[in-house]
This record gives C-alpha cells, structure tokens and sequence, in this order.
C-alpha cells in the first residue's frame, strides 16, 4: 500500500512539474523565444573592401562628398563564401554558395559583409560573401 | 491533503524553472520590447547624418531629405573606436554610447518601417576617411 502511494505521488509531482513549465511557455509564447536575440542583431556593409589589416577589413562610404569608414573584424568563425548566380537561359534563379578560404578574399573584392555589434569585441563579421562573378541577368520573381 | 500538497510543490517547481530557463528569458526579453515585432520585419541599412535628438526621437538627413525615426531602450547604438588605432596587434572595440553622442554624426543606421512610423534598430558611427 505504501509503494503505491509513493507511485501516485510520485506521478502527480511530474504531472504538476510538466503544468508549471507548461504554463510557462504558454504564457510567454515560446514561437517568440525562437527568434534571434535582440542583442544579435545583423548589419550588412555592401562594397569593395577598401584595406585589411590584420584582422580588419576595411569598408568606404560616401556621403555629402566625402568619404566614411567602418572598420568589421573577422574572426576563426567567419564565413567565407562566393555566391556565383546559377543561369538557365539568361535569367538567373538563385545562387550557388560555396566556401573559400580567408586568403581568397584580398582588398578590392566586391562583398557583402554581415556583422554584428558586440560590446567590447567589436564589429564582428559572421558571413563575407564574395559578389565579383556576377552576370548580366535578370532575376526572376 | 497531501496529494493537493506535493500537486503544488510540482507546479512550483515547474513554473521556477521554465522561468529560469535560457530559452524564457529570451522570451521576456523580446516581450519587454513594445517594438519587438517591427525589430524583426525586413530593414534597411542607409548612410545619414544626425541632425536632432529628441526624448524618443532623433531626425536623421540622407542625400536629399531628413527622416524622423522613433529611438527605442532596445535600439542600439555603438561608437567605434579610430579605425587604424590597434593595441597589441588587436583592433579597440567599439562601444555602446547613448543616442546623444552620434549628435551631428555620420552613421550607418538599420532601421524598419510601418504604417505610420520609422523605427531606428541599429546605429552605428562611421569615421571620415582621412
């Protein structure tokens, strides 16, 4: 008799345990929570690497004549990638990405850089993607 | 009694630790932001300058208008430190600052539009080419 009230009590704690850590999700709409962080938040700088010293890479804005930098640093975690345009017929209908090495990115190649902002570590690249081989395409909707 | 008891010592327990969990707190954070869900609609990333900062507000110029963007707690905003100035081999970090130190800045601002209203997500400094 004992070892069945252990049982049923033991089955009412997990039962009650799932509810609370259910209720909790359902509160706080758990769809919500998948979204990235909102301290991880991408920017991108589109252009021709300017320079790179050591770990930075160098990117060049215009504005009111002028020109205005902003310095994104790459680390072992960056990816480096090119995203020739796949065409059939003349039109192209997406892009075929493949990863390169570090050493295939130099100063002058067209890319996108997207980064974040980190307090204390810097602008952080997490993807640059090389866009020199592009064609003269449409592309499709 | 003590079935009612060990029923809510459970639900206790399962509410202080799917509170405490990583992935709630993620939750809480976003449900704090009243701009949550237009931080994540598509954005924009453009080249300004500040012209004005309000409580809540800050005018932005491009090349050929001014924008006025609402400036929320969550948007943030970084000052880097001189591009070409390295410490041991190591570039300075950038830093948070508050929304009034890139008054009369140029910027790169990521921001998202709605139906009647532009909100600033990120701003970050530039520095001019020397």
């Amino acid at each position: 008799m004992k070892n069945y009230s252990i049982a049923i009590n033991s089955i009412v704690l997990i039962f009650s345990f799932v509810i609370g850590v259910g209720a909790v999700y359902a509160v706080l709409k758990p769809i919500d929570a998948s979204a990235p962080t909102l301290q991880a938040r991408h920017m991108n700088s589109i252009g021709v690497i300017q320079e790179i010293q050591g770990d930075s890479y160098v990117f060049e804005y215009s504005f009111q004549g002028k020109k205005w930098e902003i310095a994104i640093r790459v680390t072992e975690e960056t990816n480096f990638q090119t995203a020739p345009p796949l065409v059939e017929n003349g039109v192209a209908y997406g892009r075929d990405f493949k990863q390169i090495k570090r050493a295939d990115v130099t100063a002058g190649t067209h890319v996108v850089a997207d980064w974040v902002a980190i307090d204390g570590q810097g602008y952080i690249a997490t993807d640059i993607t090389v866009m020199n081989d592009y064609a003269a395409v449409t592309f499709t909707k | 009694m003590r079935t009612a008891i060990i029923l809510f010592l459970g639900m206790t327990l399962g509410i202080v630790t799917g509170v405490s969990s990583p992935y709630v707190t993620v939750a809480r954070e976003n449900h704090a932001n009243p701009y949550y869900e237009a931080f994540m609609r598509p954005s924009i990333v453009s080249v300004g300058k500040v012209t004005k900062v309000e409580d809540g507000y800050i005018t932005v110029f491009f090349d050929d208008h001014s924008t006025r963007l609402i400036v929320s707690p969550y948007t943030k905003v970084t000052k880097s430190a001189p591009i070409r100035t390295f410490f041991n081999g190591t570039r300075i970090a950038p830093i948070l600052v508050p929304v009034e130190d890139v008054l009369g800045k140029v910027i790169l601002l990521k921001y998202t539009e709605e139906d009647n209203r532009v909100i600033a997500i990120e701003i970050t400094e530039l520095e001019q080419k020397k």
